[in-house]
């Protein structure tokens, strides 16, 4: 055990990982933020097909573009959960990268948009439809801590660099 | 409320006549939604918090791979005595700087195990070479390179220790240096 205190990471190697990224956001911010859209998600489906599920729904959208463009942090959930939630709670046990949850952001953002753009064309239920899927990954995420927008990001790098 | 309600009714009668009972139906059908991903969350993480043999992933009647190991040139790194822990993580990995935490904190404590963490997005070859689908996904290698276990998802303390127990089961009488 001696030597190992004075260089406990002399086992770990990186290689080109220690890429400097932005600094970390509290983990739980995030799903804060999925359980509001999840609750937001359960209104839509609760509504059905009208034109006030479909408002709602682009509510929904307005939402993850936030988090597209701003960072999940920037969003109006991420905004109530560092005024109200995080000074509530014990500081976090680590920090997350901000970078997975803006991604999980474009994901919802696509489920979203492509549910409005069909529901724009004339097919109403596209509605619920993409209520439901953007539902699943919300509620993971929030209840489990689970990115689903996440474990996307390597399947789409496997389909998009066929070499 | 009463307004609330009268919104949604309205909303809902131009499409289906039995409005009331149709919100019913849909917060049934949410809640089956919502066990049905917790039950399927609950599976997928039971299999994959294991450190299963490198085969079990493959799906049936897919052809195994033939070799299964990585040399110390590939991963430009020697490798462990007793094991090395080889992380795929990518940029976009919420539970990758956990699993990096237990990993780093394993191999600071266990000598003769190595901890090597890679960026999938640069080293697609590896990723495509061993059926990687998500990130994080940890192989185990035995000291000559053969993946002997592989896991993915959040990992325990106590799993990666195991894991590397089983791969050298004598460890503690053996490592005198």
């Amino acid at each position: 055990m001696p030597d190992s205190t004075t260089t406990p990471n002399a086992n770990t190697r990186s290689a080109g990982a220690t890429k400097p990224g932005p600094p970390g956001i509290d983990p739980r911010g995030p799903r804060f933020g999925a359980g509001v859209t999840a609750v937001l998600l359960v209104v839509t489906l609760l509504l059905g097909t009208g034109t006030t599920a479909t408002a709602l729904l682009g509510v929904v959208g307005l939402l993850f573009l936030l988090g597209v463009t701003r960072g999940v942090q920037g969003t109006l959930q991420g905004l109530a959960f560092k005024a109200w939630v995080r000074p509530r709670l014990a500081p976090p046990a680590e920090l997350e990268d901000p970078r997975p949850p803006r991604f999980a952001q474009l994901v919802g953002l696509l489920v979203v948009g492509v549910g409005l753009l069909f529901a724009a064309l004339g097919f109403p239920a596209a509605v619920p439809i993409a209520a439901a899927v953007a539902l699943v990954a919300a509620f993971l995420n929030s209840v489990f801590g689970l990115c689903l927008g996440c474990e996307l990001y390597l399947l789409g790098r496997r389909l998009t660099h066929q070499s | 409320m009463a307004v609330h309600s009268s919104v949604v009714t309205g909303a809902l009668t131009s499409l289906n006549p039995g409005a009331s009972s149709g919100v019913a139906v849909r917060a049934v059908l949410i809640v089956i939604l919502l066990a049905a991903s917790s039950g399927a969350w609950w599976v997928a993480s039971r299999r994959a918090a294991r450190f299963r043999p490198p085969k079990d992933h493959l799906l049936p009647g897919r052809a195994p791979a033939p070799v299964e190991s990585l040399s110390s040139a590939e991963l430009s790194s020697d490798l462990g005595a007793r094991g090395t822990f080889v992380q795929f993580s990518s940029a976009t990995c919420a539970t990758c700087p956990q699993v990096r935490r237990v990993l780093t904190e394993l191999v600071a404590a266990q000598p003769g195990a190595v901890h090597i963490e890679l960026q999938s997005e640069d080293h697609m070859d590896l990723v495509r070479r061993f059926s990687i689908f998500r990130t994080p996904t940890v192989l185990l290698l035995n000291p000559d390179g053969a993946v002997h276990s592989r896991t993915t998802g959040p990992l325990t303390p106590t799993r990666a220790l195991a894991a590397l127990a089983q791969l050298s089961p004598a460890t503690t009488r053996s490592i005198d240096a």
